[in-house]
Parts: structure tokens; C-alpha cells; sequence
């Protein structure tokens, strides 16, 4: 229906109007009242017609997860990367690289390892070369492991070193054997040799047989010519 | 003359004048008198200064007189590039003064007896070597080689 001002007999909506006012039942009268009269009374404007698309938004909130560098697979076993910490040590070992050695053994997490892997991890680190490693594992093994005698033995024997006394007496003859050592050591060569204050005691083949032949070692000098 | 910082302090108590060895790489060796053990299997030998290596190193016979048991369980260990099969056990050690250089100095260190002593590739001149770990890297000491003189605590 064409869009017309109000009140204008001109407008095809009035025209219907009067037509349908006009029949006898005037059984449209409410109807086209009805439709006039919005017609009329409303300024009626066309609008756009628009489709409607409701759109569900859906949040999904994750915390950012730090990625490892670590691209080796991962195994997940009984015992967590343990066994994986293992082999990569073993590796290293194998390699007689320590500096990877080190480099691995400063990750470890110790809890839950049993004493048997301390005591593994302690060989493996001596044939890693490093040795001053073998001090800090059997440290931390009897820390985890207190009542294990094994680890409490390494303990022990990977100490550090102590010093038992200073300002102890001096040795004089030592002069006189490096005096006789550079003049003789040659005449000798291959021979073990017992030496008191430059004075030459015995000659042997082997260490044993000397020290029989000589009976009392005190300052008496033992070593190989 | 004793080794002191400016302050005064004593940097070194001991000193002993060394030999040199020409070794198999015809490279000189500083070899110091010592004695390994504890009384009474205490024994005087000579010792190699090898701050490139670990541990006091000996052979069976000198650290069988020394005292050593070497009845326990062998170890693999990585001597410079070498795998060497030994034993490791605690031994005493004297670093000997000479008479006018101060005092003698005692320590326990680590030892490594290897079962071959010739896996090494050192000949058994001397028959003993003082490492880095384990042993030198326990204590000061100081090297003169204008005076052949090795400075310790």
C-alpha cells in the first residue's frame, strides 16, 4: 500500500475505508476502522528489515602454561621421569662426559629416589669423571636414606678430606735423598729403590722383596728409579 | 722464606725443594717427598704433583705397605680419558718440610688404586701422583719453579 500522508482521501487505505464503511451488514467497519485508523493515526514509517542472528558467546579463561625446552619423549612410568633421569645420566656416563653429568644431576628432585639409585647414580658419576659429585650424591643418599648402611659407607668414604694435624716436625733427610735420587736415580732405572739420609739400602724388583730386605722402614725413602 | 699474605697471615707453613722426572711425555714432573699410611705401615715415598687428574693415585704394592686393605669393591672411574678399574679408600698422608722450611703437614684424602696401574699410561715413576680431587683441592699450596720449591699449608 502506498505510503500517504494523513487525512488524504487520495490514499488507497482511505478509499478502502469508505468502501468498506459503506457495505450493509457494516461488518467491516470495525475491521477497516480498525485498519484506518492505524493507518491514520500512526506515522508510519517503513523500516529496513533486518535478519536477526543471536549469537552464543562462549569464554573459555585457561591460565598460559610455561612450555619445557625439553623435546625428548617422555616416558611416564612408575616413579615419575626418574627412570627417564636415569638413563639420561647413564648416558652422559657412558659418554664420560661430566659436564653433562652435572648438568643433569643438578635437576633431580631426590624424593621418593630408592638407595639403590643413589648408589647407581654414585658409580655412574664416577665414570662420568665426575668425582666431585660422588661427595654430594652420597650426601644427599644418606639424607634420604639414613638407615642404609651401603649409603652411609660412600658417605664415609667420599668425605671430604681432613686435615689431622699442622705444625708437625720437619723431615732432614729429605735434602740428602733428592741429592743422591739426582745423581744415581739413572744407575737404577726400573729397580725400587731404599734410600736413608742419601745412603743407598737395597735394590729390588718389586716393593715386597725390598721392604723384607731392608726389615725397619722408618725414614727410609721408598721408590721406584 | 715461608709464604705470608701482606696482612702477615700465613699463606704457607711448610715447604719442601722437588725433582723433576722426566716423564713419558717428555714433560718434567714435580715430585715431592711424602709418606702414605698411618703408624705403623706408614711409608716414605715420592708423589707427583697432577693438578689435571683426581684423587692421591698409588699402585698396589706401595698402598698394600701403606696399609691399604683394596679388599672392597672395585669402581669404574674416568682417570682423563681413561676408564680404570680400582679401588677407593681413605689414606693418610704427610706432606714433608724440609728441615729449614717450616713444618710437615697431615691430612686424609682419597685414593684410587687402580687393579693395573699400567691402564694409566704413566709408568710407575713416580709411583704415586697427588690429584685435584680428593686430595690437592683440600688444602693451599704454591709452586716456585725459579727455587724448585713447592709452597703447602
Amino acid at each position: 500500500m502506498q505510503n500517504t500522508g494523513r487525512h488524504s482521501y487520495e490514499s488507497e487505505g482511505f478509499r478502502a475505508h469508505d468502501y468498506l464503511t459503506r457495505g450493509d451488514e457494516g461488518r467491516w467497519k470495525y475491521k477497516a476502522s480498525k485498519l484506518t485508523s492505524v493507518l491514520a493515526e500512526e506515522d508510519v514509517k517503513w523500516k529496513t528489515a533486518r535478519t536477526t542472528v543471536t549469537v552464543r558467546t562462549i569464554t573459555i579463561s585457561v591460565a598460559p602454561k610455561q612450555l619445557t625446552f625439553d623435546f625428548s619423549p617422555r616416558v611416564e612410568e612408575e616413579g615419575g621421569e626418574r627412570p627417564l633421569t636415569l638413563a639420561r645420566l647413564e648416558e652422559a656416563a657412558n659418554k664420560g662426559n661430566d659436564r653433562a653429568f652435572v648438568s643433569i644431576l643438578s635437576e633431580v628432585q631426590w624424593q621418593n629416589w630408592p638407595s639403590s639409585d643413589f648408589v647407581r647414580v654414585l658409580k655412574l658419576s664416577l665414570k662420568a669423571g665426575a668425582h666431585k659429585a660422588a661427595q654430594y650424591i652420597a650426601t644427599e643418599g644418606v639424607k634420604h636414606h639414613p638407615d642404609s648402611v651401603e649409603l652411609q659407607r660412600y658417605a664415609h668414604l667420599f668425605a671430604p678430606p681432613r686435615i689431622i694435624a699442622r705444625n708437625l716436625p720437619p723431615e732432614p733427610t729429605l735434602a740428602a735423598n733428592r741429592e743422591w735420587l739426582k745423581n744415581h736415580r739413572h744407575e737404577y732405572s726400573g729397580l725400587w729403590v731404599a734410600i736413608r739420609n742419601g745412603e743407598l739400602l737395597g735394590t729390588a724388583s718389586s716393593l715386597e722383596e725390598l721392604v723384607s730386605q731392608v726389615g725397619s722402614t722408618e725414614n727410609v725413602l721408598l721408590t721406584k728409579a | 722464606m715461608l709464604l705470608r699474605y701482606a696482612h702477615g697471615k700465613s699463606f704457607a707453613d711448610g715447604a719442601a725443594e722437588y725433582n723433576t722426572i722426566p716423564g713419558y711425555q717428555l714433560s718434567d714432573l714435580i715430585v715431592i717427598a711424602v709418606q702414605l699410611g698411618d703408624i705403623p705401615q706408614v711409608k716414605m715415598t715420592e708423589a707427583a704433583v697432577d693438578t689435571s687428574g683426581p684423587y692421591l693415585i698409588c699402585t698396589r704394592e706401595i698402598a698394600l705397605q701403606a696399609g691399604l686393605k683394596l679388599e672392597g669393591e672395585l669402581f669404574e672411574v674416568l682417570i682423563g680419558k681413561t676408564l680404570v678399574k680400582g679401588s677407593i679408600e681413605r689414606i693418610g698422608l704427610k706432606i714433608l718440610a724440609d728441615i729449614d722450611k717450616g713444618h710437615t703437614f697431615s691430612i686424609v684424602v682419597w685414593a684410587f688404586v687402580p687393579e693395573r696401574f699400567e691402564d694409566l699410561k704413566r709408568g710407575e715413576k713416580p709411583p704415586s701422583y697427588l690429584g685435584w680431587t680428593g686430595c690437592l683441592d683440600s688444602f693451599r699450596f704454591a709452586v716456585d719453579p725459579l727455587q724448585n720449591t713447592f709452597y703447602f699449608e
